[in-house]
Formats: C-alpha cells, sequence, structure tokens
C-alpha cells in the first residue's frame, strides 16, 4: 500500500476511534467558545479606542479563528509526548512506515470530528454576529482558493512545529515546561491572543516574518480581505520557505534525540 | 464503589501534604531542566503580558475604566491563583481522568484519606508554582508605583481575598472534575480551564454582561476583580465575608458531587 493510502486509512481510524468521545469533543469545543468569546470582548473594547480597527472586524476574525482551529491544529504535543514518555514510540518506529504517517492521520481524524462538530456552532456565531452587523466576510472564490491552500499550509506548519517541539520528550521525561511555552508562544504569536492588527508597525513586520502568523491568522486574514494579493504572495512564499526549514529542523532535531531513547515505559 | 472510612483531622493531612511536598522538592532536583525551562517561562509570560497591556493601553490611558497599572494588578493576582492552583490541585485533578481510565482510582479509594482531597493534592509540581513569580512580580509593580496612595490595609485585604478566591477556584474546579470519576473523557475540565481563564480579565471587560454572569451566577468576579480592588481600596471588607460564604456553598456542593459520583464509579482497568 502506499503512503496515500495508508493516510487514508488511519484517518478513517482515528475519525472512528475519536467519534467514540464525541461528549469530551464537545466539551473542548464549548471551553474554546468561551476561551474566543472572551477574547472578543477584550478586543472589541480595544477597537472602540482606535480608529484604525472595527469592532466587526474583531468579532468576525476570533470566529474565523476558531473555525481554522478546528480544521489546523496539530495534537503531537499532548499524544506524541505522552508516547514518547510511556514507551509506546516504539511500536510506531517497528511498523513499516513513517510514523509521522500515523501522526498525521490522527491529527486530519480528530480535526475532522472537531470540525464536524463545530459546524452548528459556527453557523449560530455567523447568525449572532450577522442580526448585530458584526460579519463582515463577504464570499469570493478567488480568494476562497487562496484560503484553501492558507489552511493546507497551516495544518502542515503546525504538524511540522508540533513534531518538533515534542521531539525532546525521547530525552527529556518531564516535558510539561516545554508543552505549556510552546502553546504559550504559539498563542501570542500566531494572531491569536493579539490580533495582527493591533499591534505596531514592527510587531506587524515580526510576525510576518516568523512562522506562528501561517498556522492561524494568515487564512483568515486572506478570507476577510485584510490583505491584498502581493501581501498574500509574500505570505504564501514565506509560509513555503518555513516548510523547507521546519522540515529540515525536524530532522536533525530528530537524528540528535532519537539516539536517547530507550523506551523504559514498556 | 464505596469508599473506606478515614481520618478527618486537619494535623494528619497537614502532615500528609508536607511529605507530598517534600518528595515533589526531591522530583524537582531530578528535573532540573525542567525546573529551569518553568523559571524561563515565568520571564517569559511577564514579557508576553506586558506586551498584551501595552497593545491595549496603546492610544488609551483607560480600559474600561482600569489604568494600565491596575490592568497589572488583575494579571498578577491571576497568574498567582492560575500557577499556585496549577501546583497545588489543579494537575493532579486533571490527571485524575487517566487514573480513572487505567483503573489505579481504585488505590485512592482503598486509602484511609479522603478520595477527593488524595486525588486533588496527591501530588505537587514545583515547576507551576515557580511560574507564579510573574504574578508576584506583577502585584510587587503594581504596589511599588502605588506606594504613596496604597496602605498596609488594602494589602491584608487583598491578599485575605485571594485567599477566598483560590477557595472558591478550588470549588469550582473540584465541582467539575468530580464527574470524571464517573464519566471520563467528558471534556468538563478544559471547560472549567477556559472559565478560570477568563477571570484574567477584569469583569468589566464584558459589560453588563459580566456584572450578572460573574457576580451572580458563576462567581469568577471573586477570583481576581475583587481581590484588585481591595488593594486598590475600592471593595468593602463585606465582599470577602460574601465570598467565603460563596466559596463554602460551592465546596459542599463538589463534596455532594464527588460522593455522587464515587458512588457510580465501576473500576475498569484493575
Amino acid at each position: 500500500m502506499n503512503s496515500f493510502g495508508i493516510l487514508k486509512r488511519e484517518i478513517k481510524a482515528y475519525f472512528l476511534n475519536e467519534s467514540i468521545y464525541k461528549q469530551q469533543l464537545v466539551g473542548w469545543i464549548i471551553a474554546d467558545t468561551i476561551k474566543i468569546t472572551a477574547l472578543i470582548f477584550v478586543w472589541m473594547n480595544v477597537a472602540q479606542t482606535r480608529v484604525d480597527v472595527d469592532t466587526s472586524y474583531v468579532a468576525s476574525y476570533y470566529l474565523l479563528v476558531m473555525l481554522i482551529g478546528k480544521i489546523a491544529s496539530d495534537f503531537t504535543m499532548e499524544n506524541g509526548i505522552r508516547e514518547m514518555i510511556n514507551g509506546k514510540f516504539s511500536n510506531f518506529l517497528i511498523k513499516p512506515f513513517n510514523y509521522l504517517l500515523e501522526y498525521a492521520g490522527r491529527n486530519l481524524g480528530n480535526n475532522i470530528v472537531r470540525f464536524m462538530l463545530f459546524i452548528p456552532i459556527f453557523i449560530i456565531g455567523v447568525f449572532i454576529l450577522s442580526a448585530n452587523n458584526l460579519w463582515v466576510c463577504k464570499f469570493n472564490f478567488l480568494r476562497f482558493v487562496f484560503f484553501a491552500f492558507s489552511l493546507v499550509i497551516a495544518f502542515i506548519m503546525n504538524f511540522l512545529l508540533g513534531n518538533i517541539f515534542s521531539l525532546p520528550a525521547l530525552k527529556i521525561k518531564e516535558m510539561d515546561g516545554i508543552r505549556i511555552f510552546y502553546y504559550n508562544t504559539a498563542s501570542m504569536l500566531s494572531g491569536e491572543f493579539i490580533p495582527i492588527v493591533f499591534l505596531p508597525s514592527f510587531g506587524q513586520y515580526l510576525l510576518k516574518i516568523l512562522p506562528f502568523r501561517y498556522t492561524l491568522s494568515f487564512p483568515v486574514e486572506i478570507l476577510l480581505d485584510e490583505i491584498d494579493g502581493f501581501g498574500i504572495l509574500c505570505g504564501f512564499l514565506i509560509s513555503i520557505f518555513w516548510i523547507v526549514i521546519l522540515i529540515f529542523v525536524y530532522k536533525v532535531t530528530l537524528k540528535h534525540f532519537i539516539k536517547y531513547y530507550e523506551a523504559e515505559g514498556i | 464503589m464505596k469508599q473506606r472510612g478515614f481520618r478527618n483531622t486537619i494535623k494528619y493531612y497537614w502532615r500528609v501534604w508536607k511529605r507530598i511536598v517534600r518528595g515533589s522538592l526531591a522530583r524537582g532536583y531530578i528535573y532540573k531542566k525542567e525546573l529551569v525551562i518553568s523559571i524561563v517561562r515565568s520571564v517569559y509570560i511577564v514579557l508576553a503580558q506586558i506586551i498584551l497591556l501595552n497593545v491595549i493601553f496603546l492610544d488609551t490611558q483607560m480600559y474600561v475604566g482600569w489604568s494600565k497599572s491596575e490592568a497589572y494588578l488583575v494579571i498578577g493576582i491571576w497568574n498567582i491563583l492560575n500557577y499556585v492552583g496549577w501546583a497545588v490541585f489543579g494537575i493532579n485533578l486533571i490527571r485524575l481522568e487517566s487514573s480513572v481510565i487505567d483503573g489505579s482510582f481504585d488505590f485512592t479509594l482503598l486509602k484511609p484519606i479522603s478520595s477527593s482531597w488524595l486525588a486533588s493534592f496527591g501530588d505537587f509540581f514545583i515547576y507551576n508554582l515557580s511560574s507564579a513569580i510573574s504574578g508576584f512580580v506583577l502585584v510587587l509593580y503594581y504596589i511599588v508605583s502605588n506606594l504613596g496612595s496604597i496602605t498596609l490595609i488594602d494589602v491584608c485585604f487583598g491578599l485575605l481575598s485571594m485567599c477566598v478566591g483560590f477557595f472558591i477556584w478550588y470549588s469550582i474546579f473540584l465541582i467539575f472534575a468530580s464527574f470524571t470519576v464517573s464519566s471520563p473523557k467528558n471534556g468538563l475540565l478544559a471547560v472549567a480551564k477556559e472559565l478560570l481563564g477568563i477571570t484574567k480579565y477584569p469583569i468589566d471587560v464584558f459589560r453588563n454582561v459580566g456584572d450578572i454572569l460573574f457576580c451572580g451566577i458563576i462567581p469568577l468576579a471573586f477570583l481576581t476583580t475583587v481581590p484588585a480592588k481591595f488593594f486598590m481600596g475600592k471593595a468593602f471588607f463585606r465582599s470577602i465575608f460574601y465570598g467565603f460564604v460563596i466559596g463554602v456553598v460551592l465546596y459542599l456542593v463538589a463534596k455532594c458531587l464527588w460522593k455522587f459520583n464515587v458512588r457510580k464509579y465501576s473500576s475498569t482497568g484493575s
């Protein structure tokens, strides 16, 4: 079976597996909705003090951030680390295909279930925002194509970043600090905690050249017509550059840490 | 499943907890790198929060009626409660789920000690406690920058109010965690985590909704906003009393729910 066939089977297997725990997924979606609703209130209040940002943009931005979060998330920092520490990671190493295929399948299967469960909340959200004149997203086919492409990039970058940051678990057994440090950094620099439009120009420039923006904020900016054609092109070039760099970093990191793996949990 | 009878003197629990903390400190010595990372993380947290507040106050002196140093105070209090909470009981209650699934919760029930206490305080996480330094730095910043107007009584009431907030925080977390015993993988702890997460902002952010929701229905205002108002000298002593009463009620509800869910618990993994 080729890699694509294996990936398809993995996605199906994990989709069915995750579907068993629908209650937990609903809980996570409610938790995420609470967090994002709080951020909407925080930044809508800030937008009222600014002339360059509209409150409707903030509300639409965060509703779309929630949507992207359901499609492009990576769970390696949770499941992967646990398996590396308890020794189950060995099972993936002896399989006749790269363990990343299994991890990718798990992420995609999980994301599909979460996305499907989130659709009703998203529709209700759009309805509420539209009723209050806060929904500013207009459908444009070309932008939607760019958005879909940026979504694929967002998933790949999240996946690579998650895998790179979880690899130290092959050596370090207490990973909570690194894991939380990664989550804090990602939420800070991806545009989740602070939308990029609120930052001063230097901050915006910094976020544009770092990889985290392309894991969350960039697809939303495309869909909300926040960036022009040149900005989209630059965004794609920077994100593809980062994917190449991250693949290289992943390979070097794996080569280094796999030497320390002892599977002592088995 | 029925739990064994257990001792309930405060002195006994204090002695057990001291041993738990001692064991944790010894473990912290083994994982020195993790400790260093958590201290670096606390510096990073302060930097991130300073950036956040600077962005919020970029074009304005006041934000929903709060000045920048007052906003630092609220976030500082939240950091202290959050990271001390994680160190003392938060991670234990999050890990309750895996112990229920793999059956090791049986051992918690068999021990001659309150199961809710052991599930909450059975381990101590020094790494999270070191992250609470970020909170102390921010609170200290507020005290130093308002040294002329702040009184010792304000600080004492503020600290007392934080203790009440911590008690409420624990009770809410225990309510949500108790359902894990009878029905693991329910996602309720993630909801609790985010509910408590929103208290890093003053409740005025949520306009009228905040007053009704967080003072009446879910008493989250008592966690950070009320202690901050004590430090600012803008709250009355009766708020501490109300907070304490709410905490006691929530704790009793949590204990009832815990007992109810333990009765429904059936061991699977052992």
